[in-house]
């Protein structure tokens, strides 16, 4: 029990995890709340798959505590281990059953009887099988089969979601329908846990936890990461006049700016900690008068977040990331 | 868009994330538990059914194939092929040439005569190439030989490399050249004995001389005296030695003297030394002459059965009358029947099972076995379940195709058949699934089913004979299912017998301990690690 919050699903506290000699996890902690979709967000080999299996009971950790609907997952009876549905990373289907069989086998193993017939169908419906549920998986193609495993580990209607790497493999169509229907489960009141090695997944996350060499290199919301990446919030401001120097040097030298680049005479891009005013009001109590004409917060660029909050040991990493990437887009 | 209802999941778990398991669990519903088992176990029997049933190809190999194959071997075999086609050898006009043409039909027993020729080249030509399987060449002059003291050697040329062809090779020609031993040995003993076919004869002569000689001492005829005590010496002397040769055989062939013959053989000393005693006797008298009469009467008593032997029986005194204790005789393909679907059931399951595993393992579905609700039981229960299934209607149809196809015999109680069939596939299965839990790949666990098949063909009885082994490898017999399975549906079906219960405990105890097993072995594999 370990004295976890009663509103916590899953609580990882200083978790250790040994396979031979090598410590594959080290002092890992988090914990994640009903209604929430945890984001493990790192290269291969960082520890996304061995976090997610310590999380569902299939490895036992050797340091820490882990707690699973308050209990260590280990020791979960049967019918608890129905609340969690898990999509290993291969998906598991037996080409000789149809699209249909492979779900009613998925549903057999956790016990779903009452109104099978309908949640099947509508899982099918769901992840857009319908019209192929008597196809062999066979004959199915990869997408159709990501879709359908999707399927087998949503058909018991789980509490806690346990996804290895849902989105590998698949068109970005399909992964932003995924993502869309990740977050209605959240909204439904699900846990998720998704490993992915996409950085770029992560702004679909709650909370997202950046793992390298098997330690949690950075934890927080989408925001919060990439807040802490720029240093505060970074916008770029279009004015409708060239902007003189002095200006610009005094914009610097406020306390609420961390940073100024003068991308062009009438354009800058202002970082500005979180709590400062709002960035219009700001530049008018510079220089009264000067307003950015127009001002956006700059999308994230997950990569350089990732860099940046991972630091340089992570060269290595987003090496990885960017070759697994290129991989993924050359299948 | 749809959210599944965790209501309609088992007992309706609860929501409360932080509460505990272990406390709902004790207030769950047992039925509600047993029914969330049967589901699962149902889950796991339908995916084995499925898999295996949407493959019609493979079950027509399983059934008819084995079908196809008794079909092909009761029609293709044919045991006089076995019968060794042979060429003999020989000098030209001799006697072992009549023989062989004379006992020809004889020698068809053992061996097909294929000639006789004096050319041992061409012979041994025929040999290579394959024309015939045996060259028996006989001695130029075995009279040689023989009065040398020595056997004469007939000699066997043959190119068997088969360890049993060579066995029936060497049985055939022995039995071949004792036949012709014995055959040549009756026309020796028949001419002898025509030798001592004058023994009555003489016996008839012997009488008439006694009347001679009594009418030559009652004319005081001194001449016709002397040729009729003459005449009586040579038949004595006959006499004497055939009474010593029958006295000889029968002494051999009871291992002791014989009653009959010591008196057959007294009374003939008896008769000889009488006449002896007249040839030397100048003044033979009428008592002298009652005196001999009486000891060839006693002669001719005690010898009628001594010169009536057949030949043949004292060549070949003994013969065998064998007597099948079987209400029917059993062909060869009828023998092998049971056998064959024995093996085909332990086989057919055993890779069913120990591919199943296997299977599971490389699609990941052990991950999921570990992880979820379901345990070691309910999965080892819905595929035992399943290939017994499968394994059960193939055996009931190729039970069928025998009876009623190839006229294989079904002479015991089909019940038996039935148990045994099913405690058959339950233990091959479990076999099967420890195979599958030891095996790594799927090519090492068709490679153990092999070695498993392999093992079942040589030490499972299918055609050696069990006593042939010594222990400790005959206990790998008593390790095969098939080997239980092979003798019970042999007893039920060919002799018609209720099966030994040695037998079925054997087969029962076999299928809890490989089901046993694969539990034990399957559930640690999905401990957690």
């Amino acid at each position: 029990m370990n004295g976890a919050p009663p509103d916590d699903v899953i609580t990882f506290h200083d978790v250790g995890k040994t396979f031979g000699d090598t410590w594959v996890l080290e002092h890992m902690s988090f914990s994640l709340s009903p209604g929430t979709i945890l984001g493990l967000i790192g290269p291969s080999g960082c520890g996304k798959t061995t976090t997610v299996r310590i999380a569902n009971g299939f490895h036992r950790p050797d340091a820490g505590d882990v707690t699973i609907f308050g209990t260590a997952p280990t020791e979960l009876d049967p019918v608890d281990r129905t609340r969690i549905g898990y999509l290993p990373q291969h998906p598991v289907l037996f080409d000789t059953l149809s699209l249909r069989e492979n779900l009613n086998f998925h549903a057999s193993l956790n016990g779903v009887r009452f109104s099978r017939k309908r949640r099947v169908a509508d899982l099918l419906e769901l992840v857009d099988l319908e019209d192929d549920e008597r196809k062999l998986v066979s004959e199915a193609s990869g997408g159709m089969k990501r879709r359908l495993a999707l399927a087998g580990a949503l058909v018991h209607g789980p509490d806690v979601l346990m996804l290895d790497e849902p989105t590998a493999g698949i068109d970005p169509i399909l992964r932003r329908r995924f993502w869309e229907h990740f977050r209605m489960l959240r909204d439904s009141g699900t846990a998720l846990v998704v490993s992915t090695q996409f950085v770029d997944e992560a702004s679909n996350c709650d909370v997202v936890a950046m793992l390298a060499h098997g330690r949690v290199a950075a934890l927080g919301s989408p925001g919060d990461l990439l807040h802490r990446a720029r240093g505060g919030t970074l916008y770029d401001l279009q004015f409708d006049h060239v902007l003189r120097y002095d200006f610009v040097r005094r914009l610097r030298e406020h306390a609420s700016v961390s940073a100024v680049v003068h991308d062009a005479e009438d354009a800058l891009s202002v970082t500005v900690s979180n709590d400062a005013p709002p960035i219009g009001e700001l530049c008018e109590s510079i220089e009264p008068g000067t307003r950015p004409a127009a001002a956006s917060e700059r999308p994230p660029d997950w990569d350089e977040v990732f860099i940046a909050l991972v630091g340089d040991d992570a060269s290595d990493d987003v090496a990885t990331i960017a070759d697994s990437r290129i991989s993924e887009a050359a299948r | 868009m749809t959210t599944t209802d965790r209501s309609e999941v088992d007992e309706g778990p609860t929501t409360d994330a932080g509460s505990n398991g272990s406390k709902r669990n004790s207030a769950r519903p047992l039925v509600a538990r047993r029914l969330r088992s049967i589901i699962q176990f149902s889950g796991v029997l339908r995916k084995e059914l499925t898999s295996i049933l949407r493959q019609p190809r493979l079950l027509l190999i399983l059934v008819v194939g084995p079908f196809l194959v008794l079909a092909l071997f009761a029609v293709g075999f044919d045991q006089q092929r076995t019968v060794l086609d042979t060429m003999f050898v020989g000098p030209a006009d001799s006697v072992y040439e009549d023989s062989i043409e004379e006992f020809s039909d004889e020698l068809d027993r053992y061996v097909r005569f294929a000639g006789y020729t004096t050319d041992l080249v061409a012979a041994e030509r025929a040999l290579a190439a394959g024309d015939t399987d045996l060259i028996v060449i006989f001695p130029a002059d075995p009279a040689a030989s023989v009065l040398a003291g020595e056997q004469a050697e007939i000699k066997i040329l043959h190119d068997k490399i088969d360890p049993i062809q060579q066995t029936t090779v060497e049985v055939s020609a022995q039995v071949a050249v004792q036949e012709l031993n014995a055959r040549l040995l009756q026309e020796v003993v028949g001419e002898a004995q025509r030798l001592l076919v004058p023994y009555e004869q003489s016996l008839t002569d012997a009488v008439a001389s006694i009347d001679d000689l009594r009418d030559a001492v009652a004319a005081d005829d001194d001449e016709a005296v002397r040729t009729a005590t003459s005449e009586l010496l040579d038949t004595g002397n006959a006499l004497s030695t055939i009474v010593n040769v029958s006295e000889e055989f029968a002494t051999q062939m009871n291992g002791s003297g014989d009653d009959d013959y010591g008196e057959l053989s007294t009374s003939t000393d008896e008769f000889e030394r009488l006449v002896s005693d007249a040839v030397r006797d100048d003044d033979i008298s009428d008592e002298d002459i009652d005196a001999i009469g009486a000891a060839l009467d006693t002669v001719q008593a005690s010898g009628a059965t001594v010169t009536t032997l057949d030949p043949r029986i004292i060549v070949r005194p003994f013969s065998s009358a064998t007597e099948n204790l079987q209400r029917a005789p059993v062909s060869i393909s009828d023998f092998f029947a049971p056998g064959t679907v024995a093996l085909l059931l332990q086989h057919m399951v055993l890779t069913f099972a120990a591919l199943s595993l296997v299977t599971d393992r490389s699609s990941g579905l052990f991950e999921l076995f570990r992880v979820g609700s379901i345990g070691a039981g309910r999965v080892i229960a819905g595929k035992v379940v399943a290939f017994a299934l499968i394994g059960g209607v193939s055996g009931a149809l190729l039970f069928t195709a025998l009876r009623y196809g190839l006229d294989v015999p079904l002479r015991g109680d089909v019940g038996w058949l039935a148990l045994t069939s099913v405690l058959l596939l339950v233990s091959s299965i479990g076999l099967g699934l420890c195979i599958s839990l030891i095996s790594r790949t799927d090519t090492q666990a068709v490679q153990y089913a092999l070695l498993a098949l392999l093992a079942a063909l040589f030490f499972g009885g299918f055609f050696l004979d069990l006593d042939a082994f010594r222990y400790p490898v005959k206990a790998l017999s008593w390790t095969m299912p098939v080997t239980y399975g092979t003798r019970v549906f042999r007893d039920v079906m060919l002799r018609g017998d209720e099966p030994a219960l040695i037998d079925l405990v054997g087969l029962g105890a076999s299928a809890v301990v490989y089901v046993g097993l694969a539990w034990f072995f399957l559930s640690r594999r999905l401990r957690v690690e």
